[in-house]
């Protein structure tokens, strides 16, 4: 006989009760990229307390006896008293038992857990009470993992976000355009600020797109090169 | 005095931005390596006479419409969905005697 307990099914009942935004492989398939993840990964409104997120994921131990949380790296099993302790020191723990492993996130990669709202309020919500973050806070969850496997991830999730801003900063008010480039720049994304109506913001493209060439990104000193050109014509 | 409440605002809510969230900026290493598989290209379509943009519409054709499907149609709605898109892609490959990437 099958488990009956399913990584969907936990994440669903733990939703319910708690903020959850979807990280991972599974968000990065949800945005659109074809390819297979083994594990479920998950964060877990860290805006609670040490104390009472630990207790949230234990009650998910209730459920049945098959389950149970280890660490991650080491595999080696975690005891509710451990609990907090564990996430303190690795900002995330494996519960294993279901269908796959789920991994809960207190601390991602690369992004603040004090902006866990902010990512909260900018994620598309789902229908089992989830939320799928948008493509440039998932991008800062893959950046500088030092894995040669979220590369591919990178690729996708970039050049959505890329496309999205192309559509969008150009007619966006000033307010928002300069929140934007605050949160996501690539030499394509600076030049489209060249176009923009607020002078504010057409000095913020040009200024970063001469940070960009100066950090020795050639796109960015190719697209200077052809500003000049055109210039000179 | 309007204009000067308008730029503290955006100064701060800029700041806080600034402060919370790192800015995404591409790795510049893969934008070089990205740059130089791109210029190796276009020397190679240079070489073979071919166009620098797409054959068909430099030949005043229509380009190949993209014949791409979505897994799901309406895009994913719950985590079981995007488990589902998992799992029919696991079980493609394994039809196929394709080998996947290291998973996660």
């Amino acid at each position: 006989m099958g488990n009956p307990i399913t990584t969907a099914g936990l994440t669903k009942e733990l939703a319910a009760s708690h903020r959850i935004v979807m990280l991972g492989g599974l968000a990065v398939i949800s945005h659109g990229h074809a390819r297979p993840t083994y594990d479920a990964d998950i964060w877990l409104d860290s805006s609670l307390s040490l104390i009472a997120w630990a207790g949230a994921v234990c009650t998910l131990l209730d459920q049945s006896p098959e389950l149970r949380f280890v660490a991650i790296g080491s595999w080696v099993v975690i005891s509710r008293e451990q609990l907090a302790e564990v996430i303190e020191r690795d900002g995330v723990v494996r519960l294993m038992g279901c269908n796959q492993p789920l991994d809960i996130f207190r601390d991602p990669n690369e992004i603040d857990m004090s902006s866990f709202d902010e990512v909260w309020e900018r994620a598309l919500p789902l229908e089992d009470g989830t939320r799928l973050p948008d493509a440039v806070d998932l991008l800062l969850s893959k950046q500088d993992t030092g894995r040669d496997k979220d590369l591919q991830d990178i690729a996708f999730l970039e050049a959505k976000a890329e496309r999205d801003y192309l559509e969008k900063l150009p007619l966006a008010d000033e307010v928002t355009a300069r929140q934007m480039l605050a949160r996501f720049l690539t030499p394509k994304v600076a030049e489209a600020a060249l176009s923009h109506s607020s002078p504010a913001v057409r000095e913020q493209g040009l200024g970063f797109l001469h940070e960009l060439a100066e950090e020795g990104n050639p796109f960015a000193a190719e697209i200077l090169k052809g500003l000049h050109r055109a210039k000179m014509d | 005095m309007i204009g000067c409440w308008t730029f503290y605002w955006q100064e701060i809510s800029l700041d806080r931005i600034y402060h919370l969230m790192k800015q995404y900026r591409p790795n510049v290493a893969r934008a070089q390596w990205l740059f130089s598989m791109r210029q190796s290209r276009e020397w190679v379509r240079r070489k073979q006479g071919r166009p620098e943009g797409n054959s068909r519409v430099a030949h005043g054709l229509q380009p190949i419409p993209d014949n791409s499907e979505p897994w799901l149609p309406g895009g994913v709605r719950c985590m079981a969905d995007a488990i589902w898109i998992s799992d029919q892609i696991k079980l493609t490959a394994k039809q196929w005697g394709i080998q996947l990437p290291q998973p996660d």
